[in-house]
């Protein structure tokens, strides 16, 4: 199998060929820099008989696996002439040959460097000879079923030097090739048009990170093996596939969701609740530990002062993050999140930590540290105006979390909560004994702080 | 300027003679000498019209003569040829300044740029070439290089790109600035005494909060998280207008300090500085080591 890359960011070709050498150890990727090269490389594709044959007797000429890394070599020379690198740890030849062909390159002036600092490469307009990386000896089975289709997938940028995507995927479309367009651009148009053009499937680069690329990565090689699309809904592994890349959608959101609120931007949505209805409300609730040493040493209407001090800031946290409910008590208070806004909920709870520490560094006089005890809980709630006649599992759950779990100054979930703050979020948090039956899961910077000291 | 100009010469043409002119100037420059730069024998008095003339000839620059003001309201009320000197026109002379955005600090006697209007790396009253007692924080990224080499460029940029406002943002709050930026590291400055007690807490402020950059800001793998190191010392430094270029021992102490003695998500401070610490704070360090005549005290976030 082939994988042609039409892409000059140097980063996220060495990104590719990571994937690629761990995934698809005996396919040979090729790194093309124009639509052109990419089409006479496609044009030297053979029958693909005929090429398991020939990579079968290959595999019987050497017996060690190899990568050939032609740098300066036209074309036509370089399966001939390819330096070969023999070593133990295959990947970490790779990374070093494109290491060492992108640091050529620039050498040679075909590329320039523009922060040393930042190993940042830009990529000049004209291009060097296609790369080659071959590891053509490990004997991995290459779907043969369709010998007129060939075995090849190429991944690129809508941004191409010599010609327009859309002539690129017309031109590759009587080819049957699957071809993964990855690029910067988002816009909705665009990815409908380059589907109706023939991409096989369409990745904003800025939702590689994602995870899921390898996924979509797997269908396609998938693809290659079925004749037509009914037989592709009929696979159940292609399905299952699917059904994963599915669950991206969430991962998107919470991408969304989370860019919007770095920028400030929290939903516009009026959430008006009725008496009497039910709701999915996120319960955030914040308990403040006010330790003996600061309580016996200080005057009671100065702890009520700082008490409420620190609650009105916290609202104010909440009210940013766009809570819709609260309600404030001596030493502690809650706020309700109506609807799945978890990742809102969770920063708000983060924000109230760190407001917390600055408060311990800044009040005068405090002979010891308050702690912020936060839960949160989510479930389905009878809505009261009446905000402390709210009766729910949910509310008395992250009470409880709260008042009694002694969290000493972090953050305590449920599994609800946990499974839908995202993958970011959810590295804070460990697994903790469960609490009141429940599966609980705790972020405790104190804890932390204290084995960092150590 | 004209009209400030003015001011000030009735006010200096009506207080000194020539003599004393020439020592008011030398206060700004040594190097002044009116005798020698009006071509009058020392033997011969100068008329005082030539004096102050040759003395705005010399100091023709606006921030040289709002300098001169300021000294000038420095010696009001002291005493001259035994009777009390005080400044006329002083409430003109301010208004006349602060249209062009200067303003008086009444705790440094001096005037200086209004921040309010455009923050500027000297306070709006540093100069060239003079030395003065600030606070170095020196902030680091962790791992900078790991980060470059396992994520794509655009999100390493943006990231950056945000960490670098969010920490010009808190750092400006608590009126410190950035005299320089590498992309993964800096240099914030913050003056005076309270300039301590303001630094560390910009610092606290930058960490503790660096959870929720990291949740909503960061672009990097969702397994990559900025972390980052931060060395603070007190000491002096001649200041220079391009501030990429200002060195001294107490600035590299503050460096290494960041470099060798802190933790990934701590504040590593010197003794000079936990010493002009709140107890509030310093309840909060603890002793990390020692390096000679140095202690070393750490922040940990909690």
């Amino acid at each position: 199998m082939k994988l042609f890359i039409l892409d000059t960011d140097t980063e996220l070709n060495k990104f590719y060929l990571n994937l690629f050498k761990k995934r698809y150890p005996s396919a040979e990727i090729i790194f093309v820099f124009s639509g052109k090269d990419l089409l006479a490389e496609l044009d030297k594709i053979k029958p693909q008989a005929e090429k398991v044959l020939l990579k079968k007797r290959k595999a019987e000429a050497a017996p060690d696996a190899h990568i050939q890394i032609p740098l300066q070599n036209k074309k036509t020379a370089v399966d001939e002439n390819a330096e070969t690198i023999d070593g133990d740890s295959t990947d970490t030849r790779v990374q070093e040959s494109i290491d060492s062909m992108y640091s050529e390159e620039m050498e040679n002036g075909k590329r320039t460097a523009v922060d040393p600092e930042e190993t940042s490469i830009s990529v000049a307009d004209q291009h060097p000879e296609p790369v080659i990386i071959k590891s053509e000896t490990v004997a991995e089975p290459i779907p043969a079923d369709d010998p007129k289709k060939p075995q090849a997938i190429v991944i690129t940028e809508i941004r191409i030097n010599d010609m327009d995507i859309f002539d690129l995927l017309n031109g590759l479309r009587p080819r049957r090739i699957p071809i993964i367009v990855v690029s910067s651009e988002s816009s909705e148009r665009m990815i409908v048009e380059c589907l109706r053009n023939g991409a096989f499937d369409y990745l904003s680069k800025r939702n590689i990170k994602l995870g899921y690329f390898q996924d979509i990565l797997d269908r396609a090689v998938l693809s290659l093996a079925m004749k037509d699309e009914n037989e592709m809904l009929e696979n159940q592994k292609f399905n299952k596939l699917n059904k994963k890349i599915l669950q991206s959608l969430a991962l998107e959101k919470s991408e969304v969701t989370r860019n919007r609120l770095s920028r400030g931007i929290v939903s516009t949505e009026e959430v008006t609740l009725e008496e009497g209805n039910s709701y999915f409300i996120i319960f955030l609730y914040v308990q403040l530990g006010v330790p003996v040493s600061v309580s016996a040493t200080i005057d009671e209407n100065r702890l009520r002062f700082l008490c409420e001090k620190y609650i009105t800031k916290f609202s104010d946290i909440a009210a940013k993050y766009g809570h819709t409910f609260s309600l404030n008590k001596t030493n502690g208070c809650f706020f309700g999140f109506v609807g799945k806004t978890y990742f809102q909920a969770i920063v708000t709870a983060l924000e109230i930590i760190a407001e917390m520490n600055l408060f311990n560094v800044t009040t005068e006089n405090l002979q010891g540290k308050i702690d912020a005890d936060i839960a949160l809980a989510s479930g389905n709630t009878k809505y009261n105006h009446k905000i402390g006649n709210i009766t729910s599992d949910a509310l008395n759950l992250c009470a409880h979390m709260a008042l009694k779990a002694r969290i000493n100054h972090g953050i305590m979930i449920t599994e609800d909560v946990y499974n839908n703050i995202g993958q970011r979020a959810m590295k804070i948090f460990k697994k903790t004994d469960t609490f009141e039956g429940f599966t609980a899961y705790l972020h405790s910077p104190h804890k932390k702080a204290e084995k960092s000291n150590v | 300027m004209y009209e400030l100009r003015k001011l000030v010469k009735d006010i200096l043409i009506r207080m000194y003679d020539a003599e004393h002119l020439n020592s008011f100037a030398q206060d700004f420059d040594p190097r002044f000498d009116v005798y020698q730069l009006t071509g009058f024998s020392k033997k011969i008095p100068v008329p005082r019209q030539i004096a102050l003339d040759c003395l705005f000839r010399h100091f023709s620059k606006e921030e040289q003569l709002v300098d001169m003001v300021s000294l000038l309201f420095a010696n009001d009320e002291h005493f001259l040829y035994e009777s009390r000197v005080r400044i006329p026109n002083k409430e003109k002379i301010i208004r006349n300044l602060r249209a062009k955005n200067w303003i008086y600090d009444e705790v440094m006697r001096r005037f200086k740029r209004d921040q309010a209007v455009k923050q500027s790396a000297d306070w709006g009253f540093m100069r060239d070439g003079e030395e003065y007692q600030l606070c170095f924080a020196s902030v680091d990224i962790v791992g900078n290089s790991q980060i470059v080499q396992s994520n794509v460029r655009v999100d390493v940029e943006n990231t950056y790109s945000r960490l670098r406002s969010y920490i010009y943002k808190h750092i400006e709050n608590h009126n410190g600035r950035i005299w320089y930026w590498h992309g993964d590291g800096g240099l914030a400055v913050f003056h005076d005494y309270s300039g301590i007690g303001n630094s560390m807490l910009a610092m606290i402020t930058i960490l503790s909060h660096l959870p929720v950059f990291n949740l909503c800001e960061n672009e990097l793998n969702p397994d990559t998280d900025i972390r980052l190191r931060i060395g603070i010392n007190y000491g002096s430094a001649v200041y220079s207008s391009d501030t990429s270029k200002i060195t001294s021992t107490d600035l590299a102490l503050a460096e290494e300090v960041e470099k060798h003695d802190a933790s990934p998500n701590s504040i590593a401070v010197t003794n000079v500085v936990y010493q002009y610490l709140s107890q509030e704070i310093r309840r909060y360090l603890t002793l990390k080591k020692e390096r000679g005549d140095i202690k070393i005290y750490q922040y940990q976030v909690i």
